[in-house]
């Protein structure tokens, strides 16, 4: 299981997904940067609608994320951690909770329903993205626009 | 496929509570018991063992004939009125292995539910094992080799009624059968069907249906219409590049002209050279600002302080709950399959299954191998400052400020030289044109030559909705594949149809052989054991029932013929399997008695036989006679008066006896020559 996009949202940044810097793995950097949106706003994950896999089955997360995979995999899990109020302090609980979104048989390194979350939040963000924005048409707009919604959430 | 009865143990069932054991050497074994002791009973769970069936109406239907109302037809009939669960256990040997088939009944459970039968054997490489999986109890599961010959038609050849014996005479094919039965010709019918429902089952797991003509005609003409798109769209793709190449040279070739019409001036010259270096410093800056971004979004603990603050505490989260463990499931695994612990103490069952418990509360090490990995990358960036978001884009506006500025400016000086120079002027206009139309050409090839889609291709979207070259190649090819499985199929079918005839004439055909060559043999046992009948008995037919050149031959004659008929196809089998008789003689006289014991022995390794005491005259000494005295003898009877009186009056060894509260049983030949309470039991 790999992780999925919405159509409504690869169509909506189709007008950049040729330009650099997301001239390589555009549908992937799309999904993160929803995915940042969405985990960072607070908003209750969407169940993903239109949903397609864009990453090849069974290679895992495309190169230019190997570097910083698992510490988009430990945001994730710390904000599930805060999202169902479990205490840190307690092994037992945060091994149940790690047990529930850790699969090292998976190339994503994720189970199946961590993938599901994850593709929930990015499509929430996609939403927040999509009421907030234009749909781009130039990568300096995008950016510029961009950042400044996300850091409402991070600053 | 050899069979042999070793012996059965009965307890709770309508019949008495024993348990008898044959010897290997042995060739006949004599069970003596009355009417009312139990016979039917034990007839009927010898098949269910045998067979595995527990239906019990399906198997008395195969037994009884219109007299037979006493027969027990639902599975509570067969246990003894005061029992709730009764067993029965049948130890055979089955081509050298050990089998136990084992019955239990349930008077607390209805229809054939109440019935349990399951086989085990020692042998466990013998394959005669099945559990079942809801149950985890074994299963009726006999060896493959021994199983296609365990039918219910097979196993009523061999447990033969001698007071059924008229059905052979009647018309409802019970001969054919019994040599059908005998020659293993359902292993034909069986293998026709398998064949047939392979078949069926490609055609449904291909979803290529019954792999006919139209089938194949359909997927060709949906392949076709896939087809015809991929080619336009790589007409569409060609013509695509062609306009896009040819856009691009145009496009370059003005570029040309108005930069050799720029530097025809000096001032010109210089004015354009300033603005190309400034563009490449400029798209420089806009490039790198871009990475910077890009490189700080992806890295979560670079993006802001909030974040790396966050993931900082999650680390320490772990190390707190000191996560990973330094030991993992897989130490605890391994240590329960060492004969012995760190410590030195032994690993028995007990410690073993401890360990693994404990070893449940431990991570997977390859999981605990991940948890290290979180820790170490939130480490590594742990000291780095983290450079805002607003730094990069603050460059990236700078530089997009800077090449609107650009921009504007160099519009202006080409406008200006176009205000002196019409062409250069027209040229300019083109040259927008053909920049956006080259746009276009590349939104649209990348369109065509767009990677495959899953999801299209799942969808099998309609041709006309699909642009991917590659996608449409993917479902032209699954296409093309159940084009080929609607080809085997059909071909399959094909080859079915051919093999089942083959099958059907080789049946026709050796059914013929064999037919003739019982015909021929069982004439030839009639002419020697029923020499005096008048007028002489002669075998008309054998295919459907025996027909006989006579209409009336007496009870005697008949129950003859029957069991030359029978012998004669056991004969001619290549399997050896028990002849297990009740009532082995009935009416038959003293001489023909004497001719059929002396024949049985020469067909069958064991035979085991249910008979009376009114039945041993000439039968059991002419048995004794051709086995050389292979033969065991056991006495069954209910305790009573008369029973008391019968040990008393013949002398029988008390050793020899053996009482229980109803009943009792006695071996050996003297005790069963001397037996004389026929009808005492009924």
């Amino acid at each position: 299981m790999s992780f999925q996009i919405s159509r409504t949202a690869q169509k909506w940044f189709k007008g950049i997904e040729t330009q650099a810097p997301f001239n390589n793995t555009s549908t992937m950097d799309f999904y993160y940067m929803c995915f940042l949106v969405g985990i960072n706003s607070g908003k209750n994950p969407s169940e993903l609608q239109d949903g397609r896999t864009f990453l090849a089955a069974g290679v895992g997360w495309p190169t230019s994320y190997t570097e910083s995979m698992y510490t988009i995999i430990a945001m994730f899990l710390e904000s599930e951690i805060t999202r169902f109020s479990i205490d840190r302090d307690n092994k037992e609980n945060v091994k149940e909770h790690v047990g529930k979104y850790i699969d090292p048989s998976n190339p994503m390194k994720l189970t199946p329903h961590a993938i599901k979350i994850m593709d929930s939040f990015s499509f929430a963000g996609f939403l927040e993205i999509q009421q907030e924005l234009e749909a781009p048409t130039q990568v300096n707009v995008l950016i510029s626009e961009y950042s400044k919604l996300l850091n409402k959430y991070i600053s | 496929m050899e069979l042999r009865i070793l012996g059965w143990e009965s307890k709770g069932m309508r019949c008495p509570d024993a348990s008898l054991s044959f010897n290997l050497g042995d060739k006949t074994d004599f069970i003596q018991m009355n009417n009312g002791t139990g016979k039917t009973t034990i007839l009927i769970l010898l098949q269910i063992a045998l067979t595995g069936i527990r239906d019990v109406e399906k198997i008395t239907e195969g037994m009884s004939s219109n007299t037979d109302e006493e027969l027990n037809r639902s599975a509570h009939g067969l246990l003894e009125e005061n029992s709730d669960i009764g067993s029965f256990k049948l130890h055979t040997k089955i081509s050298g292995d050990v089998y136990t088939f084992a019955i239990v009944i349930n008077r607390a459970i209805y229809g054939k539910d109440a019935i349990k039968i399951s086989s085990t054997s020692p042998n466990k490489e013998s394959g005669g094992i099945s559990i079942n999986k809801k149950e985890g109890t074994p299963t009726w599961n006999p060896p493959a080799d021994a199983r296609v010959y365990l039918t219910l038609a097979f196993v009523q050849v061999f447990i033969f009624n001698g007071e059924k014996a008229e059905k052979l005479f009647q018309k409802n094919d019970t001969a054919k059968k019994t040599i059908d039965a005998l020659c293993q010709f359902n292993i034909l019918d069986e293998s026709k069907n398998a064949v047939s429902g392979y078949v069926d089952n490609v055609g449904e797991t291909t979803g290529t249906g019954t792999g006919n003509q139209a089938n194949e005609t359909r997927l060709k003409t949906k392949k076709e219409k896939y087809v015809v798109r991929r080619k336009k769209c790589l007409d569409e793709l060609k013509d695509e590049k062609k306009g896009h190449s040819e856009k691009k040279k145009r496009l370059e070739k003005l570029d040309q002209l108005n930069k050799e019409e720029i530097l025809k001036n000096k001032d010109r010259q210089a004015e354009q050279e300033k603005y190309d270096t400034d563009t490449k410093e400029n798209d420089g800056k806009m490039l790198d600002a871009q990475k910077i971004f890009y490189g700080q979004l992806l890295n979560p603990m670079k993006i802001s302080n909030k974040i790396k603050k966050q993931l900082v505490a999650f680390r320490e989260s772990l190390t707190k709950c000191k996560l990973p463990e330094d030991v993992a499931k897989q130490w605890f695994t391994e240590l329960s399959d060492q004969p012995e612990c760190i410590c030195g103490h032994k690993i028995g069952p007990q410690e073993k299954k401890k360990i693994r418990e404990t070893a449940k509360d431990y991570l997977d090490d390859r999981v605990s191998g991940i948890l290290n990995s979180i820790k170490g990358s939130i480490e590594d960036y742990r000291s780095s400052s983290v450079d805002k978001l607003n730094n990069s884009i603050k460059s990236i506006n700078e530089a997009d400020n800077k090449a609107q500025q650009l921009q504007t400016s160099h519009s202006r000086f080409l406008t200006t030289i176009g205000e002196n120079n019409e062409e250069f002027k027209l040229s300019l206009e083109e040259m927008g044109v053909l920049k956006k139309e080259i746009k276009d050409h590349e939104i649209l090839i990348k369109d065509y030559e767009a990677p495959g889609s899953v999801e299209d291709f799942r969808e099998m979207k309609d041709p006309e909705d699909l642009q991917s070259i590659k996608t449409l190649d993917n479902i032209i090819n699954k296409i093309q594949g159940d084009i080929d499985s609607v080809s085997r199929t059909t071909g399959l079918r094909d080859a079915s149809k051919l093999f089942i005839e083959i099958i059907e004439a080789t049946r026709t055909r050796a059914s013929k052989v064999i037919y003739e060559n019982i015909k021929s043999a069982v004439q030839k046992d009639i002419d020697k054991i029923l020499k005096d009948a008048k007028p002489p008995i002669k075998i008309v037919d054998i295919e459907s029932r025996i027909k006989l050149n006579r209409d009336r031959v007496s009870e005697g004659q008949q129950l003859a013929t029957a069991y030359i008929f029978i012998l004669s196809a056991l004969k001619n089998s290549n399997i050896k399997v028990p002849f297990i008789v009740d009532s082995p003689c009935g009416s038959i006289d003293g001489v023909k008695r004497k001719a059929i014991g002396s024949s049985i022995p020469l067909a069958t390794d064991q035979f085991i036989t249910f008979i009376t005491d009114t039945e041993r005259a000439n039968f059991v000494s002419s048995i004794k006679n051709i086995t050389k005295d292979k033969c065991s003898f056991t006495t069954i009877f209910w305790k009573g008066p008369d029973v008391d009186k019968w040990i008393k009056d013949f002398n029988i060894p008390q050793k020899e006896v053996e009482m229980h509260d109803t009943w009792g049983m006695v071996k050996g030949f003297k005790s069963f020559n001397k037996y004389n309470l026929a009808g005492k039991d009924e």
